[in-house]
């Protein structure tokens, strides 16, 4: 559209130009634009009024982007005001000046001295043209009195004697009353169009007077002139047609009609010239002065027109060179505010091979750079935002507690093990102290000290000091929880680098379970002891009870005898128990190793339920096994005692019901499991559960219940589910004990991993 | 404040518009005019009645040449397309003073035919007066009805230039007449 504007532009300024050169040619005198200045007028006049239009237009649509603050619109504004000034002043003076000069120059063309020599001349003129009159009149006086006197036959002789003797003489003609022709004489040339030079009858009537008529005449050929723009006619042929006419009245005669004596003459051809000269140049002179009105209005009008096409010119050029200037740096301007607000992407370049080209391209390119400047960032950004995200998941997947603490011991950061560890979840109170969550203040306590005897240790420059220190600590349960036993958990800690801001942090573990498994290898060790030790005297101590019974029987009275005999039956029947128990911690202590071989666990169960069932009513064990287990690797031996010792405990745990408890339950199943391992292969294990629904364990027994020695029951030795936990153990299994959530009860699942190889797919 | 300096613009545009159809109006009546077949054609008379201003008789007695022409149209309508011009023709007739010899000039332009008066009235009522033919027997069709029309007025285009300038814009030099219609039913 833009280029349409400029070729239009182009195009109307070529017109215009033409249009203004014909005006100006049109001061020329030439019929051409005689005939045609009104329509050249019209037309620039037109052109004039169409700019203006367009500027108007153009300054309309500036104005309402002024107001309405339209970005570059004061740029462009004042561009374009600097241009039209550029333009306008100089063409205003000009046309001042030019103004001034035509309108004194016309002034100065027409005075009163020229108008009066011209009016001189003329009379000059008229006074030569009536002496010559005189004269012809006073020639043709002395001729008509000849011709009165005369015969009228000698008319002819007479008529031709007056046109011989005087010089220049056309023709003399003698006419009737009515203007009839009644003799002639005349020049050869003119003879025979001698008709039309006879007097009109206005002419005859001005003749009866005594003076008769005399008067100065142009000839046929200039009156017949056509050419009113040309009022300089060749003053040469307007000489040869200015003839003088004389009519006169032959006396009168009584009787005689009247008759008049015609006489023509030219006026010489010097004089005539002459007048006709001062003829025309007066009768120009006139014309110009009435015309100088007209001249300078022409002349200003041309110079108006030409300075309002110039002005409009200048300023609808203007809005384009504005337009041009401006366009670059509103594109830059508008880049700039873009890149402002973020938008990096390239902007039009304007083509153009000087400095404003350059900088756009300077532009774009440095625009570029921000773009690929500012995606590394964002690439960094997501970099280091998807590390912190890796380093914060691995942290928090931690099976251990890691709490960050800041030089005061307020917290920075912790991750999930610790809220499963400590109870307290620490993450949503970042910035508090360590000390002010309540039931933490022992393990504040000792995190503090620990670190400050570090620091004591430091400073005391100890040879070996440690960059951490290590540390088990007691942490008592919050009130109310389940399990009444402390949380042990060994606890490191370390000081952060400085530089990343000096401050603490605790790494810890609960090692509640490595605690209860050492218990456990402790109390096995004890037990193999004490069996030992006690095994020995027993069989001394049951030898020596029956000698006694045996040799003191027969020697002592009824009363004592049976007393001996119900002593000696006590001991020998405690120390039988006795030794039993020692078997049983003995067994628990170092039981033989498992020999494994693939053990189908239903028909193991099948083995053993008859011993617990009565095929009746009553039963209360319902056992419900997978049809296609798959073979275990397993003893025998071994698993058969782990099902009568859950069995055992199962039926113990519900007789201690009380009266009012539903019926007594115990569901026995099996079935197979199918699970992924963590290298992604599918691997089954066989669970062997058995759910009661008696009490339950007590919360105190369920955390400690595979130790030995922990038990409910009012007889037992507290052995059987720790021999139950060594044995799955040893067969690579898994026992897991906790209370029903569905109702009162307990529920021990058994998960055996290890399988026959054929059959794993079983 | 541009709108107000348009709305003046257009203004002045109208009153400069609207004197200048005033001004064109007739200072030149058409008195009478008729059509008459005759055997050379038909034959226009026209009178007109005029006075030429204080300053073209100034200008006439000083030898400045001005010239009248009178147009005529002959139009025959037509329903079915533009009127069809029958007869186009003008007849221009100039008035000229002789300075030296002191005479009026009339001459028909394009004619050959001229006249001389000895005042500015005779010959002003010559030009009062036309007569022209119009067209040969024959153009015209008889018993249709043609609508003529007839103007008559000073010739501006015969004027050298600086008159013309001032006719454009100086009301003592436009002498024109409003232009008449009438019905001649042809025979």
């Amino acid at each position: 559209m833009k280029a349409a504007v400029r070729y239009g532009l182009v195009v109307v300024g070529a017109i215009v130009s033409i249009l203004l050169f014909l005006l100006a040619s049109a001061s020329d005198n030439s019929g051409f634009f005689d005939r045609y200045y009104a329509w050249l007028l019209g037309l620039n006049a037109a052109v004039a009024a169409a700019l203006l239009v367009l500027v108007v237009v153009l300054l309309l649509r500036l104005y309402a982007r002024f107001k309405s603050g339209k970005f570059g619109s004061k740029l462009m504004t004042r561009l374009m005001l600097w241009f039209s000034a550029i333009g306008i002043l100089p063409g205003l003076v000009i046309f001042m000046v030019s103004v001034q000069f035509v309108s004194h120059s016309i002034e100065s063309w027409f005075n009163v001295r020229i108008e009066t020599a011209l009016d001189s001349g003329l009379n000059l003129s008229h006074v030569v043209l009536d002496e010559a009159l005189t004269k012809l009149s006073a020639t043709g006086r002395d001729a008509a009195a000849t011709i009165a006197r005369a015969e009228p036959e000698a008319a002819d002789e007479i008529l031709r004697r007056v046109l011989t003797e005087a010089p220049g003489m056309q023709s003399a003609i003698l006419l009737g009353p009515k203007g009839q022709m009644l003799a002639s004489a005349a020049d050869r040339a003119l003879r025979a169009r001698l008709k039309a030079d006879l007097p009109a009858a206005d002419m005859l009537e001005l003749a009866a007077a005594p003076a008769g008529y005399a008067r100065p005449e142009g000839g046929i050929e200039r009156e017949l002139k056509d050419s009113v723009a040309q009022p300089a006619t060749d003053s040469l042929d307007a000489a040869l047609s200015l003839r003088l006419r004389v009519i006169l009245p032959l006396p009168k005669e009584e009787g005689q009609p009247r008759r008049y004596l015609q006489l023509l003459q030219t006026v010489p051809a010097n004089l005539a010239a002459n007048a006709e000269v001062i003829r025309a140049a007066y009768s120009e002179y006139q014309e110009r002065n009435f015309a100088r009105v007209g001249l300078r209005k022409m002349y200003i009008e041309t110079l108006t027109l030409t300075l309002l096409l110039a002005i409009f010119g200048a300023i609808g050029s203007a809005f384009l060179i504005a337009g041009n200037l401006a366009q670059p740096l509103l594109v830059l301007a508008e880049g700039t505010r873009a890149v402002a607000e973020g938008d990096l992407s390239p902007r039009p370049i304007v083509a153009t091979s000087d400095e404003l080209g350059t900088l756009t391209q300077s532009f774009n390119a440095m625009t570029g750079q921000l773009f690929e400047a500012r995606s590394a960032v964002e690439r960094n950004r997501a970099a280091l935002q998807s590390a912190k995200a890796h380093l914060e998941s691995v942290l928090q997947n931690m099976s251990a507690g890691v709490i960050v603490l800041d030089a005061d011991f307020n917290i920075v950061n912790a991750n999930e093990a610790v809220a499963r560890i400590l109870q307290h979840d620490l993450r949503s109170d970042t910035g508090k102290s360590l000390m002010s969550f309540p039931g933490l203040e022992p393990f504040a306590a000792a995190v503090t000290k620990a670190f400050s005897t570090q620091s004591a240790q430091s400073a005391a420059g100890s040879a070996r000091v440690r960059t951490h220190w290590q540390q088990q600590l007691e942490i008592p349960r919050p009130h109310g929880s389940a399990e009444e036993h402390d949380i042990t958990v060994l606890a490191r800690g370390s000081r952060l680098p400085v530089g990343a801001g000096s401050g603490y942090i605790v790494v810890f573990d609960d090692i509640s379970d490595v605690i209860s498994a050492q218990r456990s290898v402790a109390w096995g060790e004890v037990a193999r002891r004490l069996a030992h030790e006690i095994k020995n005297p027993l069989t001394p101590i049951q030898l020596s009870a029956e000698r006694l019974q045996m040799k003191l029987e027969g020697r002592l009275a009824p009363d004592d005898a049976g007393l001996l005999e119900r002593a000696t039956s006590t001991i020998v029947s405690q120390v039988a128990a006795m030794k039993h128990m020692v078997d049983d911690f003995r067994d628990y202590a170092k039981s033989p190793p498992a020999v494994l071989s693939p053990l189908n666990l239903n028909a193991l169960i099948g083995e053993i339920l008859p011993l617990y069932l009565a095929g009746d009513e009553s039963d209360v064990i319902h056992p419900a096994l997978a049809p296609d287990l798959p073979l275990v690797l397993g003893d025998a031996t071994q698993m058969r005692q782990v099902l009568h010792n859950l069995l055992q405990n199962a039926q113990d745990a519900l007789q201690e019901r009380p009266a009012e408890a539903p019926r007594a339950h115990i569901d026995l199943t099996t079935e197979a499991i199918h699970y992924t391992n963590p290298d992604g292969r599918t691997g089954t294990a066989v669970r062997l559960a058995i759910v009661d629904n008696g009490p339950g364990f007590a919360p105190k027994i369920l955390a400690r219940a595979f130790e030995p020695y922990v038990t409910s029951k009012a007889r037992g030795t507290g052995l059987g589910l720790a021999v139950v936990k060594k044995i799955v153990e040893e067969h690579g299994g898994k026992i897991e004990l906790q209370n029903r959530t569905d109702g009162p009860g307990a529920a021990i699942t058994i998960l055996l991993l290890k399988l026959a190889p054929a059959s794993s797919l079983a | 404040m541009t709108f107000r300096f348009l709305r003046l613009l257009a203004l002045q545009l109208l009153l400069v518009l609207s004197c200048g159809l005033a001004a064109a109006a007739d200072n030149v009546e058409i008195t009478s005019a008729r059509i008459d077949a005759t055997e050379d054609g038909y034959r226009l008379y026209a009178a007109y009645s005029f006075d030429l201003t204080h300053g073209m008789e100034d200008a006439i007695q000083h030898g400045v040449p001005l010239a009248f022409t009178t147009d005529v149209q002959v139009i025959k309508p037509r329903w079915y397309w533009r009127d069809e011009v029958v007869v186009d023709t003008r007849r221009t007739v100039r008035i000229f003073y002789d300075v030296l010899t002191r005479f009026y000039h009339v001459s028909y332009l394009g004619t050959g035919l001229s006249q001389r008066f000895n005042t500015l009235e005779d010959a002003l009522f010559t030009i009062r007066r036309t007569t022209m033919i119009i067209a040969p027997r024959g153009a015209l069709k008889p018993g249709e009805n043609y609508t003529v029309t007839l103007k008559m007025g000073i010739d501006r285009e015969l004027l050298s230039k600086p008159f013309q300038v001032n006719a454009f814009n100086n009301a003592e030099w436009r002498l024109n007449s409003n232009t008449k219609k009438f019905i001649y039913r042809a025979e």
